[in-house]
């Protein structure tokens, strides 16, 4: 069983801590812009890696999409996501900030005219296929997963996305994504359940690159 | 008759169940799972918790949080500046000397890039977001100022200062340096002015700072990449005849068209060896007026 303990932080503040900032933030307080920078710095830029596929366009997409979130916060109206009965509040504001980072996102692609550099097999991509077995024992690489990943159907990929590279909950991700909660873990299950298969037994080159 | 929601489709079943596992792996409880009954939900556990910590190193390096020391200044200088004020500049725990050095690079930054004070609210964003390889010197002075005087202000509240707030510095002062000399010819001596302040400046700051555990190399990097700033600054300056070591004293005001209305005392004796001796020390009367960058 994995250790819980090397995930990445899924919450940098509480909720009441967050709610605070986001308030002080759009009356332009800039130790609470701060604040929420240092929250979601680190979530948002692992969700444009995992997008773009390159560190240098997700260092300029992250302070982008932060600056576009807080020129707009003032028009943020907090309403609490709903959580099942004795479950965690969850943050609407963090799905209101990774909708716009998909957006952001699709804009981004509209421009350069490309979906990045995530989606290529990389030269090193092994040809022979390691079973379930093997695949517990050996370390995967983020690449081997970015190539993964990039290989799921559309709305896999974006749940997968926001859900392990973002660290947003089910709610906060079918907030973002406009779907139902459902909807949200259907689309992870298959998602887990294909990266599970690609990732054990990677597919020969040829037929990766078709897609 | 009503009830709860039992869906009967075995996927949909699964997928309710992966995550209903997955969140409570999430929020730190056990999983409430058996491999040996259930062991296609634990390897999909498995995959799962793998990409998810996978994809939790890409935030994990220096290079990481050297982006997000650099950004934050950036964002809030630009989130500053569309509100058209300047707190930096005004923060009473600042010092003068420091505001002082940052007005320079301010007024640094208006006589040497005009396009970075037109349509300000609306582009900077755009500013703040070039690629960190593109930046100009001008925003590599900019940031440097702000960076140094963050730490100032950690240090005057007691704060310890964080590895890569120090680094910040340290590797924009040797940018800047590594600019004035293999293309002095791209530089102006205003700025290379502006630059042996800011390089004096985190000198100062550096010498009396308190900084967090493990932060002891990046102090000492960052003391001698402004050590090495003075020295390189100091050498174009001798050798481009120049004359003065700009210390704002006095006023500096940049409002639309920026004015600077000072004087300078340093008297410029920065040499070619590693040992400049003249220090002009900033002496300003009061703090500048408000900034509008």
């Amino acid at each position: 069983m994995p250790d819980a303990s090397h995930r990445p932080p899924m919450h940098g503040l509480s909720i009441a801590v967050e709610r605070d900032a986001v308030q002080r933030a759009s009356r332009g307080d800039q130790h609470a812009v701060g604040l929420l920078y240092d929250a979601y710095v680190a979530p948002l830029y692992r969700f444009c890696v995992a997008r773009v596929g390159n560190e240098a366009d997700a260092e300029d997409l992250t302070e982008e999409i932060f600056l576009k979130v807080m020129r707009s916060i003032e028009t943020f109206e907090w309403r609490a996501l709903g959580s099942g009965e004795g479950e965690e509040e969850r943050s609407p504001f963090r799905a209101w900030l990774f909708r716009i980072a998909r957006n952001h996102v699709i804009s981004h692609y509209r421009r350069v005219g490309t979906r990045g550099t995530a989606g290529e097999v990389p030269e090193w991509l092994p040809d022979d296929t390691p079973g379930p077995a093997e695949l517990a024992e050996r370390a995967i690489t983020i690449e081997e997963i970015f190539v993964a990943v990039e290989a799921l159907p559309p709305a896999q990929r974006e749940v997968i996305q926001l859900r392990f590279g973002a660290g947003l909950s089910i709610a906060e991700t079918a907030e973002a994504l406009d779907k139902h909660q459902t909807n949200v873990k259907v689309l992870q299950h298959k998602g887990v359940k294909r990266l599970k298969e690609l990732l054990a037994a990677p597919a020969p080159r040829e037929e990766k690159s078709k897609r | 008759m009503t009830g709860p929601f039992l869906p009967e489709d075995p996927d949909t079943v699964d997928a309710l169940r992966l995550a209903e596992v997955l969140e409570r792996v999430e929020s730190g409880r056990a999983p409430d799972l058996d491999p040996t009954e259930d062991p296609a939900l634990s390897h999909l556990l498995v995959t799962a918790m793998r990409v998810r910590a996978e994809m939790g190193t890409i935030s994990d390096d220096h290079a990481f949080n050297s982006f997000h020391t650099r950004s934050r200044a950036a964002i809030l200088h630009s989130l500053e500046g569309s509100r058209r004020v300047v707190p930096f500049y005004r923060r009473p725990r600042l010092v003068a000397p420091f505001a002082a050095a940052a007005a320079a690079a301010a007024i640094a930054m208006f006589s040497l890039a005009p396009s970075f004070q037109s349509g300000q609210s609306s582009s900077s964003a755009g500013t703040a977001a070039t690629n960190r390889t593109a930046r100009s010197t001008t925003e590599e002075l900019d940031r440097l100022a702000i960076a140094i005087a963050d730490i100032h202000e950690r240090a005057q509240s007691g704060q310890p200062v964080p590895a890569p707030l120090l680094r910040a510095v340290s590797e924009g002062t040797a940018r800047v340096a590594n600019i004035i000399e293999q293309n002095p010819e791209q530089v102006s001596k205003e700025t290379v002015t502006t630059y042996i302040q800011a390089a004096r400046n985190g000198q100062n700051v550096l010498q009396s700072v308190t900084v967090e555990q493990d932060a002891q190399g990046a102090l000492a990097a960052a003391q001698r990449a402004s050590r090495d700033g003075v020295v390189v600054a100091g050498r174009f300056l001798t050798n481009n005849g120049g004359t003065a070591t700009a210390t704002p004293t006095g006023t500096a005001t940049a409002t639309g068209t920026p004015t600077a209305t000072g004087t300078a005392t340093g008297t410029p004796t920065a040499s070619p060896t590693a040992t400049p001796t003249g220090s002009a020390t900033p002496k300003p009367t009061e703090p500048p007026s408000d900034i509008v960058r």
